[in-house]
């Protein structure tokens, strides 16, 4: 989670003994093992600054770490180790002035009354005990903080703060120094949602909870008494307090129930809720009237039980992943404020403040927030978040510019030409399929029981009653009700939510979130699965390199990877990463370093003119530049006008592609759909063979019709994809599955959010949850069968409160086990973890 | 066996207190944040030189 701010390539683990072995190798290059920066823990490659026995990889970490010290702050490094945030590359200042603007200003803080402010700031560098310790001990960084509460699940601190004394602008600033910088996106000015307490559930499973404990004690003395009963005037007190205890229960525990009946009933449908409801009543009123006759305790027992174990259930169901966001719009993703310059002078603005005709500077690596053109020479743009095109496009001066776009290279100028609310971008959010929220059509387990469930139950206990009538009419109330109170849907209700809840839970301990346990049943009715490929099925930062060309030496390696460290072009990354592979030994010192985009790099080295990039670049004339394959990107190196050789780079696909396609292939169709070009289409071949199709260069509309087409057909999609170009195709299929090789950064809006790792086994999540279903039904089955051994006491007349509030809880209990027992055995046999 | 009553008066107002405890815990948000509050008081107080400083800061270590 750490280390969003700059990008460091991934570790590959080497052993110790190996590293200090060697410390030279056979060119005598001395390869020392670089300290680990005392802040942030990272290796100082670039930099190793010394003091007081620490070692700091940048300027940056240390000056957090006397900003600390100053203020006392000690305990910081002591809690944890190497706590700190990596502060390398944020020597770029960041500006908040823009906070400071009224319009923005009041639409961020919670809470402000000219003496009084408090803001709930959103830093998701939070990991660890140092950080929740720092961050509750911001007011002793600057006295204006009054006090300031974490709260770690949301990655939020909440501060509240002395607006005369400090500036909003000040405390954002003082967050970012220390190195939490806040996450102030365009979203932020909307209302935050209100995440929906669970407080109210809690209390009504509390009452619930503590009327049933204590009705089921004075319940049973009547069912253990004996054949000469018990003391009539403790039967009448019982029977009293019982109804005491149960009706809190009843009018306010069971509120939920009586809601989702009656919205059910004015939409003309059968819901499980009436039937629940129409239970509750029953033996809430048949209760009272036995209570009342003196005929006994009442069904209370068992009707608080009921409701006790189906709050629980809904409970249950309720998992959360905080830290996760599933809902997320193209405000997330945009900058709250970008530096406009006007009459000469440039000032931080929110974005929404942005008008036509307005010229604004864009820094290297930001996005671009609306649509401009461009009044500089030339600029390079990566699209590859908004069409999934991964090579930078060259735009000439007074080319248009859509918003979402980022730029590469040096800062450029831009003009306005709409605002952010009308680009491009944003026209295709407010797309109609943004707008579907639930998806219609879909048929869950249990709605498709429950639709037959009540009306069955209530047309057995008519024929029950009708029965009865001629013969004995008391019993025909009797056994009425008596259906009506042990039809349990108690058993019903719950198989779905413990299931699910289980379902939910191990599928993210293998790294797969799920938004909720609804989503589980559509991925396992999904009959087709959608790809999209960069990013989704190739790696982002790793790539395929081998070097052509003359030998070169240990030494030449150094060098280029200590050039190309400094680019940030997603080709210099990849070189770097591979570069690395066999340990982060230190770098050696650059000057003069300087990128030319489209060209190449170039800079010096130990007094020796190093060129990475075209060949052009490095001087090979155009004729005798050497073939290529499509799909390979080449990159050139020089030394001092020498040419040393090529790198060949393609992209890498994740592992285990292979096994995952042909799984898939068993048991459903898959495409591969992509916003790139179609250089890698040979590449591809070979896995999508001709089960399936492939289709380039899509825009994102193009993909959402895509997927519609497919769901018009009637089949049942999964997209898996990554990017902001996908987050149409996402929401309209059946199920959006967004791959994150960090959870800690953006997702776009998802049904469920997959780990990079946990891609190849994807075809196992399926049949998971197609296991699930499955065990739902099965429990299905269990309740029936209970219910039929209930129902033959309830048509003749004779149910009890002893045999209902024996079958009741050995009905719930047992569907409570086998749907536990069946999820995680299943998962097992499966091979995904079910513990941790 | 009148004694049951007592009893069972004494029972009652005994769990109805639990429940009322119960109700307040959840209405003061004790139940918001399940985690942090566990890594909170692992912190020590720390010793300061300056008086000022300390009674700062145990004042706001009561108030969380």
């Amino acid at each position: 989670m750490k280390n969003n701010l700059y990008q460091t390539p991934a570790k590959i683990p080497v052993a110790d003994e190996l590293l200090s072995e060697a410390s030279t190798n056979l060119n005598g290059v001395s390869k020392k093992e670089p300290a680990a920066c005392h802040h942030c823990g990272d290796p100082c490659l670039a930099e190793d600054i010394e003091e007081d026995d620490y070692h700091f990889c940048c300027a940056g970490c240390q000056t957090v770490y006397h900003l600390l010290s100053d203020s006392g702050l000690h305990t910081y490094y002591k809690l944890e180790d190497t706590p700190g945030i990596s502060m390398k590359g944020s020597d770029r200042k960041k500006r908040y002035e823009h906070l400071d603007d009224p319009s923005v200003m009041y639409k961020i803080l919670d809470f402000y009354d000219g003496k009084n402010a408090k803001v709930t700031m959103r830093t998701p560098q939070i990991h660890c005990n140092s950080c929740v310790w720092l961050l509750e001990n911001l007011h002793r960084l600057n006295d204006a903080v009054k006090k300031s509460e974490v709260f770690f699940g949301k990655r939020e601190v909440e501060i509240f703060y002395d607006p005369n004394k400090l500036k909003l602008s000040e405390l954002a600033g003082l967050l970012s120094r220390i190195g939490y910088e806040p996450d102030l996106s365009l979203g932020r000015l909307d209302q935050k949602e209100e995440k929906k307490s669970l407080n109210p559930l809690y209390l009504k499973i509390g009452i619930a909870g503590f009327a049933f404990g204590n009705i089921m004690l004075f319940s049973l003395p009547e069912y253990l008494a004996g054949s000469e009963g018990v003391d009539r005037q403790f039967i009448h007190l019982f029977g009293l307090l019982n109804i005491a205890l149960a009706l809190p229960v009843f009018l306010y525990s069971s509120i939920d129930f009586y809601r989702s009946a009656w919205l059910s009933v004015q939409q003309k449908q059968w819901n499980m809720d009436i039937a629940i409801s129409l239970g509750i009543a029953a033996m809430f009123f048949r209760s009272l009237y036995e209570i009342f006759s003196g005929y006994g305790v009442g069904y209370m027992d068992s009707f608080a039980m009921l409701v006790f174990l189906l709050l629980v259930g809904r409970l249950f169901q309720h998992k959360t992943y905080e830290t996760l966001s599933f809902d997320r719009d193209y405000k997330a993703y945009f900058p709250l404020s970008v530096i406009r310059s006007k009459n000469g002078e440039e000032e931080s603005v929110p974005v929404t403040n942005l008008e036509v005709d307005d010229e604004v500077v864009i820094r290297s690596g930001e996005l671009i927030p609306a649509d401009a053109t461009l009044l500089d020479d030339e600029a390079h743009i990566d699209y590859s978040f908004v069409s999934g095109e991964s090579d930078p496009v060259k735009a000439s001066k007074g080319g248009l510019i859509y918003a979402g776009g980022r730029l590469y290279g040096a800062s450029t100028r831009f003009k306005v030409e709409k605002p952010v609310s009308q680009s491009y971008l944003t026209r295709l959010w407010n797309n109609a399929a943004f707008q579907k929220t639930e998806k219609e059509g879909v048929r869950y387990a249990s709605q498709k029981v429950s639709r037959y469930f009540s009306p069955a139950v209530i047309g057995i206990a008519i024929l029950a009653a009708v029965y009865w009538l001629p013969a004995n009419p008391a019993n025909a109330i009797n056994a009425f009700t008596a259906v009506l109170i042990i039809a349990c849907p108690c058993a019903l209700a719950l198989s779905a939510p413990f299931t699910l809840g289980w379902t939910t839970s191990i599928l993210g301990k293998n790294k797969c979130y799920i938004k909720n346990g609804e989503v589980a049943e559509r991925m396992a009715q999904a009959d087709t699965v959608v790809f999209d490929k960069t990013g989704t099925l190739t790696w982002t930062e790793k790539a395929e390199v081998d070097f052509e060309g003359s030998s070169i030496s240990e030494r030449d390696l150094q060098v280029i990877r200590s050039v190309v460290h400094n680019s940030t072009h997603p080709l210099s990354r990849k070189l770097y990463a591979h570069l690395s592979v066999s340990g982060e030994g230190k770098l050696l010192p650059v000057s003069n370093y300087e990128e030319f985009p489209g060209k190449g790099i170039e800079a010096e080295v130990d007094g020796k003119i190093i060129r990475v990039g075209s060949g052009k670049w490095v001087g090979i004339p155009e004729q005798q530049e050497p073939q290529k394959a499509p799909e390979t990107s080449q990159v050139f190196v020089s030394v001092d006008g020498q040419i040393l050789g090529q790198y060949n780079i393609r992209s890498a696909y994740r592992p285990g592609l292979k096994e995952l396609f042909s799984d898939l292939g068993k048991r459903a169709k898959y495409y591969l759909i992509s916003g790139d070009n179609d250089r890698e289409k040979d590449r591809l071949s070979d896995w999508f063979g001709t089960a399936s199709e492939m289709r380039f260069n899509q825009t994102p509309e193009d993909k959402l019709k895509f997927i519609d087409a497919l769901s018009n057909d009637g089949a049942h999609v999964v997209m898996v994809g990554d990017g902001l170009n996908d987050a149409g195709a996402l929401k309209s299929s059946d199920v959006g599955i967004s791959i994150a090789e960090d959870t800690g950064n953006f997702t776009p809006a998802s049904d469920v959010i997959l780990e990079a790792d946990s891609l190849p086994q994807l075809e196992k999540f399926m049949s998971f949850s197609r296991k699930s279903l499955n065990i739902i039904y099965i429990s299905f089955a269990i309740s029936v069968l209970y219910n039929i051994i209930g129902l033959s006491y309830a048509v003749t007349a004779t149910l009890s409160p002893l045999i209902c509030a024996i079958i009741m809880p050995v009905s719930s209990i047992s569907v409570i086990l086998f749907t536990t027992l069946g999820t995680n055995l299943s998962a097992q046999k499966l091979g995904l973890r079910a513990w941790k | 066996m009148e004694v049951m009553y007592l009893l069972i008066a004494a029972s009652l107002t005994l769990a109805t207190g639990f429940v009322i405890a119960f109700i307040w815990a959840i209405k003061n948000g004790q139940y918001d944040d399940k985690y942090t509050p566990s890594v909170r008081i692992l912190f020590d107080d720390e010793k300061q030189e300056k008086k000022s400083e300390k009674d700062q800061n145990d004042e706001n270590n009561n108030e969380k």
